[in-house]
């Protein structure tokens, strides 16, 4: 049998937790976030992924070309 | 326990050519790499992105003497890295030559820490500041590393020398090829500070 659902006094907290969380708010976007790509921190930040993801992407084509020149060695070399 | 010794780290494997103790010296620099990687990430953000970077507030001779330290180091440790093989003599002096150079660039790196920080210029007062005594600190302590190192094939170097040339060769190759990339890391520091 399904039972039905009562709105007791401890479900004020969660409720009230709920209402807080999705009350609307003011949003202040920084420029990034805000989409502005003439700020100098847009710029900022596409220069830093640019230059991280840069370094990352040149370092994993060194180490997958050390692996392949390894096995390629192993294969040549092999008794 | 048996005290086995690490195998092919003297000579390379036959069949890949490869010697472990070198792959792992390479493997700990592409750490280190992405550890400078991040660091200088974090530079050009704060540079670019900032409407206000007073490069001129920051002590330039200092850096710049450094610079011409660090560029001598390298001509010895490298001229030291031929020698191994050939004189021991002649190796030992350039060896010497090297540290007393890597102990001169820590040396002037305090120098123009206490000017900075005398004048007021601390890590807080500006982000520029802040990302300066973060890389070159992290470049300092890096380095003082290396120069531990360097000084322990110093002291135990003549003896390795004599019993087992092969392994002492192995552990200067792997003490001169992180200070090469150090070196790398101090002029693109400065190239990302100065200019």
């Amino acid at each position: 049998m399904k039972r039905r659902f009562r709105i007791r006094r401890y479900h004020a907290p969660p409720g009230l937790a709920v209402v807080w969380l999705v009350w609307p708010l003011n949003a202040y976007a920084c420029p990034v976030c805000f989409g502005e790509p003439d700020s100098s921190q847009t710029r900022g930040l596409q220069a830093a992924i640019l230059l991280l993801g840069g370094v990352a992407g040149l370092l994993v084509t060194g180490i997958a070309a050390m692996v392949f020149t390894i096995r390629r060695r192993a294969g040549r070399n092999a008794p | 326990m048996t005290n086995q010794p690490i195998p092919y780290a003297n000579e390379p494997r036959p069949d890949t050519g490869l010697r472990n103790n070198r792959l792992g010296l390479w493997l700990v620099l592409a750490s280190e790499i992405m550890l400078f990687a991040g660091l200088f990430s974090a530079l050009a953000f704060l540079r670019i992105g900032s409407t206000d970077w007073p490069t001129s507030a920051l002590e330039h001779g200092l850096p710049l003497i450094n610079s011409f330290v660090v560029a001598a180091s390298v001509l010895v440790i490298l001229f030291a890295g031929r020698a191994v093989t050939r004189h021991e003599g002649e190796f030992r002096l350039l060896w010497s030559l090297g540290l007393g150079l890597g102990l001169l660039v820590l040396f002037i790196r305090s120098a123009e820490w206490s000017i900075l920080l005398g004048i007021g210029r601390l890590p807080s007062t500006h982000n520029l500041f802040g990302i300066y005594f973060v890389l070159t600190g992290v470049h300092a302590v890096l380095l003082a590393g290396n120069l531990a190192v360097n000084g322990w094939i110093l002291v135990t170097g003549a003896s390795l020398a004599r019993q087992d040339p092969a392994r002492h060769r192995e552990r200067v190759y792997g003490a001169i090829v992180p200070w090469l990339a150090l070196v790398v890391v101090w002029f693109a520091i400065m190239i990302g500070f100065f200019v």
